[in-house]
């Protein structure tokens, strides 16, 4: 049976067992994740950080021909200002009062999806579930197919609500979810089309790193289409005739490749994360070798090498130690890409791991044993905590904020606007590495900022002192 | 019924009160809340142009809550997180605000942090629950029990200055420029001799709450100012002034402080001697450009969309100086009781043409759509309407994308300069463009332009 035959997918921590809160040494971490059982943490002090409803918001607000109601106070579509500024799109709240959380709030959300429909021509409606709703267990199941009917369009409920995960990409997982669920034209594996196009899901990459990616791709002839970022739900819909599927961070988009080729027989290509030389020398070779163009790729690769040993010569990293924050699955091709401009890792940062991290991590953990890990969204102080006590020349942050790093004597490096993976990524990390060395005074203005937040008392306790075991 | 609303930019209750303390150096918000509600904030924050706080982004210490604090009740998580906080975060004062899931499960929030107080941390709450309004609610509310519980924690009572006053209603974020602002009114009124308490400024801001009690007057520039300042006469007999906005240039300035100087009893000459020095300096910019003013057509039929102490204050200084006709003006944070006609009277009667109340992106694109307007002041969220009506957009009210609102002004003299600067310039702007399309008309009924140009001519 197929997680697609489900209404509702189950969190992470259920399907996959996945850790959000962890704090100690890759060796201790391989280790229980390798054990019998995986044991669930909390924080018993915690910052504020990004949940499922803002990561479902991030990945709807980038599809095209659709409009996404968040249904809630008006505040939990607040995020929306922020993804609009990236790319403009369609979104509304409900925007539940008081009386709504007491007499419930179904003939606003009849009255909000009637709005939507008139006013925007999507194609798709999504609504998005927050606390309000669910804590109130408004029936919203019962609502839809009546309202699919009279507007003959597509309404698709995001079972969202904000305190059932403590993984923030289970909105990714939901969102997922419902657009193979409902979006993907359903086809049997026999029959089914094939066209002459290849799925490259994407769902946080920026603008930059799929350029990069999307370059590799052109280059050696391949077309693709890229979802569900910028995809329009007209694509989406076609993602089942694709040849084969490609996941940039498995970790987000790996569940829609397992499923579209489970359920829709469309092959996944498990490549190699392609970060680093190495890296996207092995994805190129995966992909070629799957869509049998191996001769060009090996041209291009010998190419594109020849043209990037200028830049990795300059060893720009040779002696210096480098905190790194990544996505769990890319880890360690950036702690390769690290180490081949001459650095080492004094310690990571990844937002999750789960027993689809096994492997990772036992390869990680037993070359990197006494490494500092700390696992979370967010929770800067957990990390100047590791900073206050493992010296670490740069704070390099993939996807989360760096400026933090500044006040413990760190180099923050963020690459929120810079190409993370393919030759171009590796061009723009020693560019950024360079860069991040000049400005003395804000760094000093930065250090001086971030020293305020944290009292002494704390940076000299454990960075895991406030990582407990769940009591069940 | 309250409605659904389209591109919502007013955030909620919590939003707004997590914006005004994260603004006050030293005080430190603990947010009882899902994970995520804060960060929604902080992302919005990001686009808008205004920055964060002092304290921001996942910086800010949030119980994140969970399913089981949702079933059997979520004070025992706040008040591990309250006795957390104050091990972890160096701050002097600590406001714990909550949300709407944790006040539809009922947590105690006051219990908890009366609890924390007893044992001697400065550690207040208030009620935040996204559910009970908007941004500028929450700044409202948040603003009221600070300045009604911070000066409780002190062991003395505050020392009375006579000639201080607080600024009240200028809301940390939702006004862009809210530092540019506060700061530009502090100069002004210490030009007169005044201690002034912006509360969000570079100085200690929970110092100034502490001595909030002992001030002479409260100056209120928003009607969300409005319930702090009564509750403070109320508690404290301190009087208020009300403005409907901030002053901007020489004439608003003007009647501002000598209202001030009157109700404090500053001389006269003290106040008149800075005006003038203000008057020369307001000349002393505007006189190179007065016959560009002329020479360019300032006087356009102009859309104003924004907060209504930002559209009225754009609004008097545009039409006095540069003979704007308001054309439309929409008020995006009109709420509560009373309807739009009775809220039309508090405005002055020659404000705009048309007024409206709403923050629904659908209903302003449909009103502006509609109107004759040359040009545009509102918010990034206007962006479509004005290129879709080919006007132009001077961006001033939230959210602003694309630009950064360190220490830019757009009150006082200082402001005045600027926004006159910035609505120059866009007609300047306009107006070469206009003349480029001009030239191309021109050119296309040229002849010579007419004959397309052949190899053979080369």
């Amino acid at each position: 049976m197929s997680c697609l035959d489900e209404r509702k997918i189950l969190t992470r921590e259920k399907r996959l067992s996945t850790v959000s809160h962890y704090n100690g040494t890759l060796e201790t971490l391989k280790d229980e994740l390798l054990g019998d059982e995986i044991r669930q943490r909390v924080r018993t002090f915690s910052q504020t950080t990004y949940d499922e409803i803002i990561y479902a918001v991030q990945a709807l607000s980038k599809i095209e021909q659709a409009a996404v109601i968040v249904h809630g106070a008006a505040g939990c579509a607040a995020s929306g200002i922020y993804f609009n500024q990236e790319l403009p799109f369609q979104w509304y709240s409900t925007n539940l009062n008081e009386r709504d959380t007491i007499l419930g709030s179904d003939e606003k959300l009849r009255r909000t999806v009637i709005r939507v429909c008139e006013e925007t021509g999507a194609k798709t409606i999504f609504i998005v579930g927050t606390p309000v709703v669910a804590i109130n267990n408004d029936d919203i199941n019962s609502l839809l197919p009546e309202l699919e009917e009279e507007l003959n369009i597509r309404v698709i409920f995001i079972y969202t609500d904000g305190f059932k995960t403590k993984t923030a990409v289970n909105g990714y997982d939901i969102v997922l979810h419902s657009l193979l669920r409902y979006i993907v034209e359903k086809t049997g594996a026999s029959d089914r089309k094939t066209e002459d196009f290849i799925n490259v899901v994407t769902l946080s990459e920026n603008i930059e790193t799929l350029d990069s990616v999307t370059k590799i791709l052109e280059d050696l002839g391949i077309s693709f289409l890229l979802l569900p970022q910028y995809a329009s739900i007209d694509g989406i819909r076609l993602a089942g005739r694709a040849k084969a599927t490609i996941v940039l961070n498995t970790e987000e988009g790996g569940y829609f490749a397992r499923e579209l080729e489970e359920v829709f027989g469309v092959s996944y290509i498990e490549t190699d994360v392609p970060a680093g030389i190495r890296g996207t020398r092995k994805f190129i070779n995966q992909v070629a070798k799957a869509l049998e163009l191996q001769e060009r790729a090996a041209g291009y690769i010998e190419e594109q090498e020849r043209v990037l040993q200028k830049y990795v010569k300059k060893n720009i990293l040779a002696g210096r130690q480098v905190f790194l924050q990544t996505g769990t699955a890319w880890t360690e091709r950036y702690i390769e890409l690290v180490e081949s401009l001459g650095g080492s890792v004094s310690g990571i940062a990844v937002p999750g791991v789960g027993q689809e991290d096994r492997s990772l991590l036992e390869r990680l953990g037993t070359v990197k044993k006494t490494l500092p890990v700390t696992v979370a969204v967010g929770q800067p102080f957990e990390k100047a905590n590791m900073l206050a006590k493992k010296e670490a020349d740069f704070y390099l942050a993939v996807r989360e904020d760096a400026v933090f790093a500044a006040g413990r004597g760190c180099i923050p490096v963020s690459l929120k606007r810079t190409a993370c993976l393919g030759y171009e990524g590796v061009k723009q990390l020693i560019s950024r590495l360079e860069q991040a060395e000049k400005g003395g005074e804000l760094r000093r203005l930065a250090e001086e900022k971030e020293k305020a937040y944290y009292k002494a008392s704390w940076l000299r306790k454990s960075s895991g002192w406030y990582v407990k075991q769940e009591v069940k | 019924m309250q409605m659904s609303v389209k591109s919502p930019r007013n955030g909620c209750a919590l939003h707004g009160a997590l914006q005004a303390v994260e603004a006050i150096r030293k005080a430190v918000p603990i947010v009882h809340s899902n994970p995520g509600c804060a960060i929604q904030n902080e992302l919005a924050a990001r686009a808008a142009g205004a920055g964060k706080g002092w304290i921001g982004d996942s910086t800010i210490p949030g119980t994140g809550v969970q399913e089981r604090h949702i079933i059997f009740g979520g004070a025992s998580r706040l008040r591990e997180q309250i006795k957390n906080t104050v091990k972890v975060i160096d701050g002097e004062l600590y406001v714990v605000l909550n949300s709407c899931a944790s006040a539809m499960v009922g947590d105690d929030v006051g219990a908890m942090t009366k609890e924390s107080r007893e044992q001697g941390e400065p550690v207040v709450d208030c009620l935040t629950a996204g559910f009970h309004g908007d941004g500028h609610y929450g700044y409202s509310r948040v603003m009221t029990e600070l300045l009604q519980k911070v000066p409780q924690l002190g062991m003395e009572a505050p020392e009375k200055n006579e000639k201080s006053v607080n600024l009240l209603g200028i809301l940390p974020g939702r006004d862009v420029c809210f530092r540019g602002n506060l700061e530009e009114l502090k100069r002004i009124l210490e030009g007169v001799g005044l201690e002034v308490r912006t509360f969000f400024g570079a100085e200690n801001g929970v110092e100034e709450l502490k001595k909030a009690p002992g001030t002479g007057l409260n100056l209120v520039f928003s009607k969300w100012g409005q319930e702090a300042a009564e509750k403070m006469e109320q508690l404290y007999g301190i009087p208020y002034l009300t403005f409907p906005s901030v002053p901007v240039g020489i004439l608003e300035v003007r009647n501002m402080l000598l209202a001030v100087a009157e109700r404090l009893g500053i001389q006269a000459e003290v106040a008149e001697s800075f005006l003038q020095k203000e008057e020369e300096r307001f000349r002393y910019y505007f006189r190179p450009v007065l016959e560009e003013l002329y020479e360019e057509n300032t006087r356009k039929s102009i859309g104003l969309v924004g907060d209504e102490s930002t559209v009225t204050a754009a609004g008097a200084f545009l039409r006095e100086y540069f003979g704007a006709v308001i054309k439309t003006a929409v008020i995006t944070d009109y709420f509560g009781a009373g309807n739009a006609a009775e809220k039309r009277k508090e405005l002055p009667e020659d404000f705009a043409e048309d007024v409206y109340f709403t923050q629904d992106q659908g209903e302003i694109s449909g009103i502006l759509e509609q109107s004759e307007i040359d040009l545009l002041l509102g918010s990034s969220l206007e962006r479509e309407i004005a290129g879709k009506k080919h006007i132009p957009l001077l961006e001033l009210s939230y959210p602003v994308y694309d630009k950064a609102a360190l220490g830019r002004t757009y009150a006082g003299i200082n402001g005045a300069v600027r926004l006159a600067e910035d609505y120059l310039t866009l007609i300047k702007r306009e107006n070469r463009k206009k003349e480029n399309e001009l030239l191309q008309t021109v050119r296309d009924r040229t002849f010579i332009y007419k004959v397309k140009p052949s190899e053979e001519s080369f």
